[in-house]
Protein backbone atom coordinates (compact mmCIF):
# COMPACT_ATOMS: atom_id res chain seq x y z
CA UNK A 1 0.00 0.00 0.00
CA UNK A 2 2.78 2.37 1.05
CA UNK A 3 4.85 1.51 -2.04
CA UNK A 4 1.88 2.19 -4.30
CA UNK A 5 1.37 5.65 -2.74
CA UNK A 6 5.05 6.46 -3.14
CA UNK A 7 4.94 5.49 -6.78
CA UNK A 8 1.95 7.75 -7.39
CA UNK A 9 3.86 10.62 -5.85
CA UNK A 10 6.85 9.91 -8.06
CA UNK A 11 4.66 9.65 -11.14
CA UNK A 12 2.95 12.97 -10.41
CA UNK A 13 6.27 14.63 -9.68
CA UNK A 14 7.75 13.46 -12.98
CA UNK A 15 4.67 14.68 -14.87
CA UNK A 16 4.85 18.06 -13.16
CA UNK A 17 8.60 18.38 -13.75
CA UNK A 18 8.20 17.50 -17.43
CA UNK A 19 5.44 20.07 -17.74
CA UNK A 20 7.64 22.63 -16.01
CA UNK A 21 10.62 21.91 -18.26
CA UNK A 22 8.59 22.03 -21.44
CA UNK A 23 7.05 25.33 -20.32
CA UNK A 24 10.51 26.82 -19.76
CA UNK A 25 11.86 25.46 -23.07
CA UNK A 26 8.79 26.72 -24.93
CA UNK A 27 9.19 30.13 -23.38
CA UNK A 28 12.87 30.22 -24.37
CA UNK A 29 12.22 29.38 -28.02
CA UNK A 30 9.18 31.63 -28.18
CA UNK A 31 11.33 34.52 -27.02
CA UNK A 32 14.05 33.76 -29.59
CA UNK A 33 11.54 34.22 -32.40
CA UNK A 34 9.31 36.77 -30.72
CA UNK A 35 11.70 39.73 -30.46
CA UNK A 36 12.32 41.50 -33.73
CA UNK A 37 15.75 42.81 -34.76
CA UNK A 38 14.40 46.38 -34.82
CA UNK A 39 13.07 46.15 -31.29
CA UNK A 40 16.37 44.80 -29.96
CA UNK A 41 18.35 47.52 -31.78
CA UNK A 42 16.03 50.21 -30.50
CA UNK A 43 16.58 49.04 -26.92
CA UNK A 44 20.34 48.73 -27.46
CA UNK A 45 20.58 52.26 -28.83
CA UNK A 46 18.39 53.59 -26.03
CA UNK A 47 20.72 52.18 -23.38
CA UNK A 48 23.84 53.13 -25.33
CA UNK A 49 22.88 56.79 -25.65
CA UNK A 50 21.71 56.78 -22.04
CA UNK A 51 25.25 55.58 -21.15
CA UNK A 52 23.85 52.43 -19.52
CA UNK A 53 26.48 50.22 -21.11
CA UNK A 54 25.80 47.31 -18.77
CA UNK A 55 22.39 46.84 -20.39
CA UNK A 56 23.40 48.06 -23.84
CA UNK A 57 25.87 45.20 -24.38
CA UNK A 58 23.17 42.63 -23.69
CA UNK A 59 20.98 44.05 -26.45
CA UNK A 60 23.87 44.55 -28.88
CA UNK A 61 24.93 40.96 -28.27
CA UNK A 62 21.40 39.79 -29.01
CA UNK A 63 21.23 42.01 -32.14
CA UNK A 64 24.45 40.49 -33.46
CA UNK A 65 23.13 37.00 -32.73
CA UNK A 66 20.13 37.97 -34.85
CA UNK A 67 22.65 38.51 -37.69
CA UNK A 68 22.66 42.30 -37.76
CA UNK A 69 25.36 43.40 -40.21
CA UNK A 70 25.44 47.10 -39.50
CA UNK A 71 28.86 48.68 -38.99
CA UNK A 72 27.42 51.27 -36.59
CA UNK A 73 26.06 48.48 -34.39
CA UNK A 74 29.51 46.89 -34.20
CA UNK A 75 31.05 50.26 -33.38
CA UNK A 76 28.56 51.05 -30.62
CA UNK A 77 28.84 47.52 -29.26
CA UNK A 78 32.62 47.77 -29.17
CA UNK A 79 32.42 51.19 -27.49
CA UNK A 80 30.07 49.78 -24.83
CA UNK A 81 32.42 46.84 -24.26
CA UNK A 82 35.30 49.27 -23.94
CA UNK A 83 33.41 51.27 -21.30
CA UNK A 84 32.97 48.03 -19.36
CA UNK A 85 36.69 47.31 -19.84
CA UNK A 86 36.05 44.13 -21.79
CA UNK A 87 39.03 44.88 -24.03
CA UNK A 88 39.30 41.52 -25.78
CA UNK A 89 35.77 41.59 -27.16
CA UNK A 90 36.02 45.31 -27.93
CA UNK A 91 39.19 44.65 -29.96
CA UNK A 92 37.47 41.76 -31.75
CA UNK A 93 34.56 43.97 -32.85
CA UNK A 94 36.73 46.93 -33.81
CA UNK A 95 38.84 44.61 -35.96
CA UNK A 96 35.59 43.61 -37.63
CA UNK A 97 34.72 47.28 -38.14
CA UNK A 98 38.14 47.88 -39.73
CA UNK A 99 37.60 44.92 -42.04
CA UNK A 100 34.15 46.15 -43.06
CA UNK A 101 35.23 49.76 -43.54
CA UNK A 102 38.98 49.89 -44.26
CA UNK A 103 38.94 53.47 -45.61
CA UNK A 104 37.95 55.33 -42.45
CA UNK A 105 41.00 56.37 -40.44
CA UNK A 106 38.83 56.86 -37.33
CA UNK A 107 38.21 53.11 -37.19
CA UNK A 108 41.94 52.40 -37.13
CA UNK A 109 42.41 55.07 -34.50
CA UNK A 110 39.65 53.63 -32.31
CA UNK A 111 41.15 50.14 -32.59
CA UNK A 112 44.66 51.41 -31.85
CA UNK A 113 43.31 53.35 -28.88
CA UNK A 114 41.80 50.20 -27.35
CA UNK A 115 44.99 48.26 -28.01
CA UNK A 116 46.95 51.04 -26.35
CA UNK A 117 44.65 51.07 -23.30
CA UNK A 118 44.89 47.30 -22.95
CA UNK A 119 48.65 47.40 -23.48
CA UNK A 120 49.00 50.02 -20.73
CA UNK A 121 46.96 47.87 -18.33
CA UNK A 122 48.88 44.70 -19.10
CA UNK A 123 52.24 46.31 -19.97
CA UNK A 124 52.29 44.28 -23.17
CA UNK A 125 54.89 45.44 -25.72
CA UNK A 126 53.32 43.36 -28.51
CA UNK A 127 50.05 45.21 -28.16
CA UNK A 128 51.77 48.59 -28.30
CA UNK A 129 53.45 47.56 -31.56
CA UNK A 130 50.15 46.23 -32.89
CA UNK A 131 48.56 49.60 -32.11
CA UNK A 132 51.40 51.30 -34.01
CA UNK A 133 50.66 49.20 -37.10
CA UNK A 134 47.02 50.32 -37.11
CA UNK A 135 48.06 53.91 -36.52
CA UNK A 136 50.45 53.78 -39.48
CA UNK A 137 47.50 52.67 -41.63
CA UNK A 138 45.45 55.54 -40.23
CA UNK A 139 48.21 58.07 -40.97
CA UNK A 140 48.43 56.78 -44.53
CA UNK A 141 44.71 57.41 -44.90
CA UNK A 142 44.78 60.79 -43.20
CA UNK A 143 48.14 62.46 -42.55
CA UNK A 144 46.42 65.57 -41.16
CA UNK A 145 45.10 64.24 -37.90
CA UNK A 146 47.17 65.32 -34.89
CA UNK A 147 45.78 62.68 -32.52
CA UNK A 148 47.25 59.91 -34.71
CA UNK A 149 50.79 61.28 -34.32
CA UNK A 150 50.31 61.82 -30.61
CA UNK A 151 49.09 58.27 -30.02
CA UNK A 152 51.72 56.60 -32.19
CA UNK A 153 54.32 58.63 -30.30
CA UNK A 154 52.96 57.39 -27.00
CA UNK A 155 52.96 53.77 -28.20
CA UNK A 156 56.55 53.87 -29.43
CA UNK A 157 57.66 55.68 -26.28
CA UNK A 158 56.22 52.87 -24.18
CA UNK A 159 58.36 50.48 -26.25
CA UNK A 160 61.39 52.77 -25.79
CA UNK A 161 61.69 53.11 -29.58
CA UNK A 162 62.62 56.78 -29.46
CA UNK A 163 63.89 57.03 -33.03
CA UNK A 164 60.49 55.87 -34.27
CA UNK A 165 58.78 58.39 -32.00
CA UNK A 166 60.91 61.21 -33.38
CA UNK A 167 60.31 60.02 -36.94
CA UNK A 168 56.56 60.45 -36.56
CA UNK A 169 56.81 63.71 -34.62
CA UNK A 170 59.04 65.06 -37.39
CA UNK A 171 56.47 63.91 -39.96
CA UNK A 172 53.88 65.88 -38.03
CA UNK A 173 56.20 68.90 -38.06
CA UNK A 174 56.78 68.59 -41.80
CA UNK A 175 53.06 68.61 -42.49
CA UNK A 176 52.97 72.17 -41.02
CA UNK A 177 49.39 71.63 -39.87
CA UNK A 178 49.87 71.42 -36.14
CA UNK A 179 51.29 73.40 -33.26
CA UNK A 180 55.04 73.21 -33.88
CA UNK A 181 56.01 74.11 -30.33
CA UNK A 182 54.08 71.14 -28.98
CA UNK A 183 55.87 68.66 -31.25
CA UNK A 184 59.31 70.21 -30.65
CA UNK A 185 58.59 69.85 -26.96
CA UNK A 186 57.57 66.21 -27.43
CA UNK A 187 60.77 65.47 -29.32
CA UNK A 188 62.67 67.15 -26.49
CA UNK A 189 60.92 64.83 -24.06
CA UNK A 190 62.12 61.77 -25.97
CA UNK A 191 65.71 62.98 -25.79
CA UNK A 192 65.31 63.66 -22.08
CA UNK A 193 64.00 60.12 -21.56
CA UNK A 194 67.13 58.85 -23.27
CA UNK A 195 69.29 61.02 -21.02
CA UNK A 196 70.44 63.23 -23.94
CA UNK A 197 69.98 66.50 -22.13
CA UNK A 198 71.75 68.75 -24.65
CA UNK A 199 69.58 67.52 -27.53
CA UNK A 200 66.51 67.89 -25.35
CA UNK A 201 67.54 71.43 -24.48
CA UNK A 202 67.92 72.28 -28.18
CA UNK A 203 64.41 71.10 -28.94
CA UNK A 204 62.90 72.89 -25.96
CA UNK A 205 64.61 76.04 -27.19
CA UNK A 206 63.12 75.46 -30.64
CA UNK A 207 59.70 75.02 -29.04
CA UNK A 208 60.14 78.26 -27.13
CA UNK A 209 61.27 80.11 -30.26
CA UNK A 210 58.40 78.86 -32.40
CA UNK A 211 55.87 79.86 -29.74
CA UNK A 212 57.11 82.18 -26.97
CA UNK A 213 53.87 81.61 -25.07
CA UNK A 214 54.45 77.87 -24.85
CA UNK A 215 55.22 77.85 -21.12
CA UNK A 216 55.78 74.06 -20.90
CA UNK A 217 59.04 74.52 -22.84
CA UNK A 218 60.34 76.99 -20.22
CA UNK A 219 59.34 74.59 -17.48
CA UNK A 220 61.07 71.66 -19.20
CA UNK A 221 64.26 73.69 -19.68
CA UNK A 222 64.07 74.46 -15.97
CA UNK A 223 63.70 70.73 -15.31
CA UNK A 224 66.85 69.95 -17.28
CA UNK A 225 68.87 72.50 -15.30
CA UNK A 226 67.34 71.13 -12.11
CA UNK A 227 68.48 67.66 -13.18
CA UNK A 228 71.97 69.07 -13.85
CA UNK A 229 71.84 70.61 -10.33
CA UNK A 230 72.16 74.15 -11.75
CA UNK A 231 69.48 75.50 -9.43
CA UNK A 232 70.03 79.18 -10.26
CA UNK A 233 69.31 78.53 -13.95
CA UNK A 234 66.45 76.20 -13.09
CA UNK A 235 64.84 78.88 -10.92
CA UNK A 236 65.10 81.49 -13.64
CA UNK A 237 63.43 79.19 -16.21
CA UNK A 238 60.68 78.15 -13.81
CA UNK A 239 60.05 81.82 -13.11
CA UNK A 240 59.85 82.47 -16.86
CA UNK A 241 57.22 79.73 -17.21
CA UNK A 242 55.16 81.47 -14.51
CA UNK A 243 55.56 84.82 -16.22
CA UNK A 244 53.97 83.33 -19.32
CA UNK A 245 51.24 81.50 -17.44
CA UNK A 246 50.43 82.88 -14.02
CA UNK A 247 48.15 79.91 -13.22
CA UNK A 248 50.85 77.28 -13.83
CA UNK A 249 51.02 75.70 -10.37
CA UNK A 250 53.82 73.22 -11.22
CA UNK A 251 56.19 76.16 -11.76
CA UNK A 252 55.42 77.65 -8.34
CA UNK A 253 55.80 74.24 -6.76
CA UNK A 254 59.23 73.65 -8.29
CA UNK A 255 60.45 77.08 -7.17
CA UNK A 256 59.14 76.54 -3.64
CA UNK A 257 60.78 73.09 -3.67
CA UNK A 258 64.19 74.46 -4.67
CA UNK A 259 64.09 77.14 -1.95
CA UNK A 260 62.94 74.55 0.60
CA UNK A 261 65.80 72.19 -0.33
CA UNK A 262 68.19 75.13 -0.01
CA UNK A 263 66.84 75.80 3.53
CA UNK A 264 65.55 79.22 2.43
CA UNK A 265 62.25 78.68 4.22
CA UNK A 266 61.01 82.26 4.05
CA UNK A 267 61.16 82.18 0.22
CA UNK A 268 59.76 78.67 -0.04
CA UNK A 269 56.85 79.75 2.20
CA UNK A 270 56.10 82.77 -0.03
CA UNK A 271 56.13 80.70 -3.24
CA UNK A 272 54.06 77.95 -1.68
CA UNK A 273 51.51 80.55 -0.56
CA UNK A 274 51.35 81.80 -4.15
CA UNK A 275 50.75 78.23 -5.36
CA UNK A 276 48.10 77.77 -2.69
CA UNK A 277 46.13 80.65 -4.19
CA UNK A 278 45.82 78.61 -7.40
CA UNK A 279 44.98 75.28 -5.78
CA UNK A 280 44.48 75.14 -2.00
CA UNK A 281 44.03 71.36 -2.10
CA UNK A 282 47.36 70.45 -3.69
CA UNK A 283 49.03 68.07 -1.19
CA UNK A 284 52.59 68.86 -2.30
CA UNK A 285 52.09 72.61 -1.89
CA UNK A 286 50.57 72.05 1.56
CA UNK A 287 53.52 69.85 2.49
CA UNK A 288 56.18 72.41 1.47
CA UNK A 289 54.25 75.22 3.14
CA UNK A 290 53.75 73.16 6.29
CA UNK A 291 57.42 72.22 6.56
CA UNK A 292 58.62 75.77 5.79
CA UNK A 293 56.37 77.17 8.51
CA UNK A 294 57.52 74.45 10.89
CA UNK A 295 61.17 75.40 10.39
CA UNK A 296 60.27 79.10 10.67
CA UNK A 297 59.06 78.28 14.20
CA UNK A 298 55.41 78.64 13.28
CA UNK A 299 54.87 75.04 14.35
CA UNK A 300 51.11 75.15 15.00
CA UNK A 301 50.39 76.61 11.57
CA UNK A 302 52.89 74.30 9.91
CA UNK A 303 51.34 71.20 11.45
CA UNK A 304 47.93 72.28 10.21
CA UNK A 305 49.17 72.32 6.60
CA UNK A 306 51.10 69.09 7.07
CA UNK A 307 48.00 67.31 8.38
CA UNK A 308 46.07 68.66 5.43
CA UNK A 309 48.70 67.32 3.01
CA UNK A 310 48.73 63.95 4.79
CA UNK A 311 44.92 63.76 4.55
CA UNK A 312 45.25 64.26 0.80
CA UNK A 313 47.64 61.31 0.64
CA UNK A 314 51.08 62.96 0.54
CA UNK A 315 53.49 60.27 1.75
CA UNK A 316 56.25 62.76 2.65
CA UNK A 317 53.80 64.69 4.83
CA UNK A 318 52.79 61.46 6.59
CA UNK A 319 56.42 60.59 7.23
CA UNK A 320 57.23 64.09 8.48
CA UNK A 321 54.25 64.08 10.84
CA UNK A 322 55.38 60.73 12.21
CA UNK A 323 58.92 62.07 12.81
CA UNK A 324 57.61 65.25 14.43
CA UNK A 325 55.37 63.22 16.74
CA UNK A 326 58.32 61.03 17.74
CA UNK A 327 60.35 64.13 18.58
CA UNK B 1 7.22 16.65 -5.15
CA UNK B 2 9.56 13.68 -5.21
CA UNK B 3 8.68 13.05 -1.57
CA UNK B 4 9.41 9.36 -2.01
CA UNK B 5 12.73 9.99 -3.82
CA UNK B 6 14.14 13.22 -2.49
CA UNK B 7 17.57 12.75 -4.08
CA UNK B 8 15.89 12.86 -7.51
CA UNK B 9 14.57 16.33 -6.72
CA UNK B 10 18.04 17.57 -5.83
CA UNK B 11 19.57 16.06 -8.98
CA UNK B 12 16.95 17.75 -11.17
CA UNK B 13 17.25 21.08 -9.38
CA UNK B 14 21.05 20.97 -9.70
CA UNK B 15 20.79 20.44 -13.46
CA UNK B 16 18.25 23.26 -13.79
CA UNK B 17 20.41 25.66 -11.78
CA UNK B 18 23.50 24.77 -13.87
CA UNK B 19 21.59 25.70 -17.04
CA UNK B 20 20.24 28.86 -15.42
CA UNK B 21 23.64 29.86 -14.12
CA UNK B 22 25.31 29.35 -17.50
CA UNK B 23 22.91 31.97 -18.94
CA UNK B 24 23.83 34.39 -16.17
CA UNK B 25 27.53 33.60 -16.44
CA UNK B 26 27.66 34.31 -20.18
CA UNK B 27 26.12 37.73 -19.54
CA UNK B 28 28.52 38.46 -16.68
CA UNK B 29 31.45 37.55 -18.91
CA UNK B 30 30.17 39.99 -21.50
CA UNK B 31 30.12 42.86 -19.01
CA UNK B 32 33.59 41.89 -17.79
CA UNK B 33 32.60 40.51 -14.38
CA UNK B 34 34.81 37.47 -14.18
CA UNK B 35 34.92 34.91 -11.45
CA UNK B 36 35.27 31.18 -11.04
CA UNK B 37 32.35 29.35 -12.70
CA UNK B 38 32.19 26.53 -10.14
CA UNK B 39 32.48 28.83 -7.14
CA UNK B 40 29.85 31.15 -8.59
CA UNK B 41 27.58 28.22 -9.34
CA UNK B 42 27.78 26.86 -5.80
CA UNK B 43 27.08 30.28 -4.33
CA UNK B 44 24.09 30.70 -6.62
CA UNK B 45 22.88 27.15 -5.85
CA UNK B 46 23.15 27.58 -2.10
CA UNK B 47 21.51 31.01 -2.15
CA UNK B 48 18.52 29.72 -4.11
CA UNK B 49 18.00 26.56 -2.05
CA UNK B 50 18.62 28.25 1.28
CA UNK B 51 16.34 31.20 0.59
CA UNK B 52 13.59 28.87 -0.69
CA UNK B 53 13.96 26.68 2.38
CA UNK B 54 13.81 29.64 4.77
CA UNK B 55 10.77 31.13 3.06
CA UNK B 56 8.96 27.80 3.04
CA UNK B 57 9.89 27.27 6.69
CA UNK B 58 8.41 30.67 7.51
CA UNK B 59 5.24 29.92 5.58
CA UNK B 60 5.04 26.50 7.20
CA UNK B 61 5.38 28.02 10.69
CA UNK B 62 2.65 30.57 10.01
CA UNK B 63 0.49 27.80 8.58
CA UNK B 64 1.14 25.59 11.60
CA UNK B 65 0.14 28.20 14.16
CA UNK B 66 -2.80 29.32 12.05
CA UNK B 67 -3.94 25.74 11.93
CA UNK B 68 -3.57 25.42 15.70
CA UNK B 69 -5.56 28.59 16.27
CA UNK B 70 -8.39 27.47 14.04
CA UNK B 71 -8.53 24.11 15.84
CA UNK B 72 -8.52 25.94 19.16
CA UNK B 73 -11.35 28.28 18.11
CA UNK B 74 -13.50 25.42 16.89
CA UNK B 75 -12.50 23.34 19.92
CA UNK B 76 -11.29 20.47 17.81
CA UNK B 77 -8.65 17.98 18.84
CA UNK B 78 -5.10 19.12 18.05
CA UNK B 79 -3.48 17.31 15.13
CA UNK B 80 0.21 17.78 14.36
CA UNK B 81 1.01 18.99 10.81
CA UNK B 82 3.07 16.63 8.71
CA UNK B 83 6.58 17.68 7.59
CA UNK B 84 5.46 16.55 4.16
CA UNK B 85 3.80 19.96 3.80
CA UNK B 86 7.12 21.70 4.46
CA UNK B 87 8.76 19.56 1.78
CA UNK B 88 6.01 20.35 -0.71
CA UNK B 89 6.27 24.04 0.01
CA UNK B 90 10.03 23.93 -0.40
CA UNK B 91 10.01 22.02 -3.70
CA UNK B 92 7.27 24.06 -5.34
CA UNK B 93 8.86 27.30 -4.20
CA UNK B 94 12.21 26.18 -5.65
CA UNK B 95 10.58 25.43 -9.01
CA UNK B 96 8.77 28.77 -8.98
CA UNK B 97 11.97 30.67 -8.09
CA UNK B 98 13.93 28.97 -10.87
CA UNK B 99 11.14 29.75 -13.32
CA UNK B 100 10.97 33.42 -12.30
CA UNK B 101 14.74 33.86 -12.67
CA UNK B 102 14.66 32.10 -16.04
CA UNK B 103 11.76 34.30 -17.11
CA UNK B 104 13.65 37.45 -16.19
CA UNK B 105 16.98 36.55 -17.79
CA UNK B 106 15.45 35.50 -21.10
CA UNK B 107 13.38 38.68 -21.24
CA UNK B 108 14.53 41.50 -23.55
Amino acid sequence: MLKKRADTNLKNSIIFTLFFLSLATGLYFFRIFYYSKDYILERANYYFFDEKYFFAVRYFDKAIKLKTLDIEVYKDYAQSLLKLENYDLAIKYFKLVVELDPFDFENYYALANILYTKACNTNNRKLFLQACQYLKEAINLNPNSEKLYLLIGLCYRRCSLYNEVRLFYNKALVSQKFNKASFYNLIGNTFRQEGLNQNALDYYQKAKESDPLFFIAYYNIGDIYFHLRDFAQALSWYKKSIEVNKEFIAGYLKIAGIYYQDNRFESSKDWALEALKINPNNPKVNYILGMSLYYLNEKEKGLKYLKYAANYGDSEAMLSLKTINLE
Amino acid sequence: MFYSKKYLFFILVTIMIIVLYSFIYSFLELVNINFNFILGFFTFYIVILLSCFLVSLGVFTIFKYGHRLILFIFRKKYKNLSLKILWYLFTYLTYITIFIIFFKITEY
